[in-house]
């Protein structure tokens, strides 16, 4: 049986800490939704531990106590081997879910989970039932290292935000409550244009840009437009949302 | 494994723990730089950093920075920082760090004991605003731009409190070093190359018009008249260009804020 639970590893060496950072660094500037975040953290693990494929899945248990598939996310197949489409599943099938779903979703069949070297992490998150990783390799590759299970574990039990389906709430939600209006004019002021400017480019009397740019200095809670501009370096992460 | 290529499990788990949580913050690249370098601080138990600019980084030559983004100051101490950073005297006490980066080309990160081991700093006028500015311990780290212009960040520790040791200095570097987008991102178009032909008094006067001061503030930090103040400021905006102390914020902080 090469079915492992990762287990936590007692040190790690400063070049798989780098690669780990690496991965994340270039993440955090990259464009997406959450859901893109999550398939290139999983890419870049399976990357690192040279696995052939990875699964996550999240499920429930509904009212009669069965477990039940609510989201399902797997490495990109296509340019795979078969065998490892093959194999996909087996964590459902053995731990978790219904798996007729699955085959029906994936359009996938199943194979013997033994042949196959296997790591797999699973934590219940709250309000997204239970989330559940694996990673594969081909059927003749030899079993995950120590090393590749201590690098498993540490991606997925540090990082919170792969075993959750949905992304946080978009922050801009609260600068949706000024006017779209306002907001031009804060955008213009964010760009460091002046009142003045602001008239011109909107072709409006500098008396209403007064009034808007007073507006939005009581929203903001400020009295100048420099300190708008250093409320949104100093107090970002969510420069504009009005406290 | 040796000793020197193991990291602590704790500081492992903490250090993707940060990265992770960056990746989560959905604000703009100011906004993740904040979160990377608070994070950093309480991880290493720093009190203070800040994040800008150098120009011009090598031996024989007036080191040249600006910084555009802190945490940890408060605007007496940072305003001490402003000119503890721009006096004359801190060209020498660099020299060693500037050789070490002109000859390597590559992201580095030093402790103030490598930069300075004969703590020569002590010994220069730039001493008094250090400790006005209540900055001891010292981890700096240089990442090389283009040709010319470098990113530069230092992490600081309060007076009385103890250096930083090599451990945290590696925590910091491998944090600093594996965010490359991070560096690049959110400078004036020029990466600030002509900051060496402003004067040393009307640099230290944009490094704290940047940050929102007001003249009656950046006179009263330098010990300059209003009067004088207002020519350096004048000087300043003829320099980059601009009209207003608005234009210049956002010329420095979002680029050419083609990116809103």
């Amino acid at each position: 049986m090469m079915l492992q639970r990762a287990s936590p590893a007692l040190c790690f060496s400063e070049s798989d800490i780098r690669k780990i950072s690496h991965l994340l660094g270039r993440i955090i500037t990259a464009k997406g939704d959450h859901t893109s975040k999550r398939i290139r953290l999983l890419n870049g693990l399976a990357h690192l531990i040279a696995a052939d494929a990875w699964a996550c899945e999240f499920t429930d248990i509904d009212s009669d106590g069965r477990k039940r598939p609510l989201s399902f996310l797997k490495s990109d197949l296509k340019k795979r081997s078969a065998t490892c489409q093959q194999f996909l599943p087996i964590i459902s099938r053995d731990d978790l879910c219904d798996t007729s779903a699955l085959e029906k979703d994936t359009g996938l069949r199943f194979a013997n989970p033994s042949s196959y070297p296997t790591l797999w992490f699973k934590t219940q998150v709250p309000g997204a039932g239970l989330s559940t990783i694996g990673m594969f390799r081909n059927v003749s590759s030899p079993s995950f290292s120590e090393r590749d299970g201590g690098v498993f574990e540490l991606v997925l039990s540090e990082i919170r935000w792969v075993h959750t389906p949905q992304g946080p709430e978009r922050s801009a939600a609260a600068s949706r409550s000024l006017s779209p209006r306002l907001r031009t004019i804060l955008h213009f002021l964010l760009k460091g244009n002046s009142r003045k400017q602001i008239a011109n480019l909107l072709g409006i009397q500098l008396n209403t840009v007064h009034g808007y740019v007073r507006n939005l200095y009581v929203v903001f809670q400020v009295n100048s437009q420099i300190s708008l501009l250093q409320r949104c370096s100093h107090d970002a992460p969510h420069s504009l949302n009005p406290p | 494994m040796k000793n020197s290529d193991r990291l602590e499990v704790n500081d492992a788990r903490a250090i993707v723990r940060l990265l992770g949580e960056v990746c989560a913050n959905p604000g703009d690249h100011v906004a993740k730089k904040r979160q990377l370098m608070d994070g950093i601080c309480e991880m290493i138990a720093a009190d203070r950093w800040g994040w800008g600019l150098a120009a011009q980084m090598e031996p024989g030559k007036p080191s040249v920075h600006i910084s555009l983004l802190h945490g940890g100051f408060t605007e007496k101490t940072y305003a001490a920082y402003t000119q503890a950073y721009s006096h004359p005297e801190m060209t020498a006490v660099h020299e060693l760090f500037a050789a070490e980066i002109a000859e390597k080309r590559c992201h580095l990160t030093r402790l103030r004991q490598q930069m300075d081991p004969e703590e020569g700093f002590k010994k220069t006028g730039a001493y008094a605003y250090w400790q006005a500015a209540d900055i001891d311990g010292v981890i700096m780290s240089l990442r090389p731009l283009d040709s010319t212009t470098f990113s530069i960040l230092g992490i600081y520790r309060r007076c009385g409190a103890d250096l930083f040791t090599p451990r945290e200095n590696r925590i910091a570097h491998i944090l600093l070093s594996e965010v490359p987008s991070l560096h690049t991102q959110g400078w004036p178009d020029d990466r600030g190359i002509t900051l060496p032909n402003l004067s040393t008094r009307k640099r230290m006067t944009l490094g704290l018009l940047v940050q929102g001061y007001k003249r009656e503030q950046i006179a009263d930090h330098l010990r300059l008249s209003l009067h004088t103040v207002n020519d350096y400021v004048q000087a300043v905006f003829k320099h980059f260009a601009v009209r207003s102390q608005a234009e210049l914020m956002v010329r420095f902080q979002s680029g050419d804020g083609g990116d809103k």
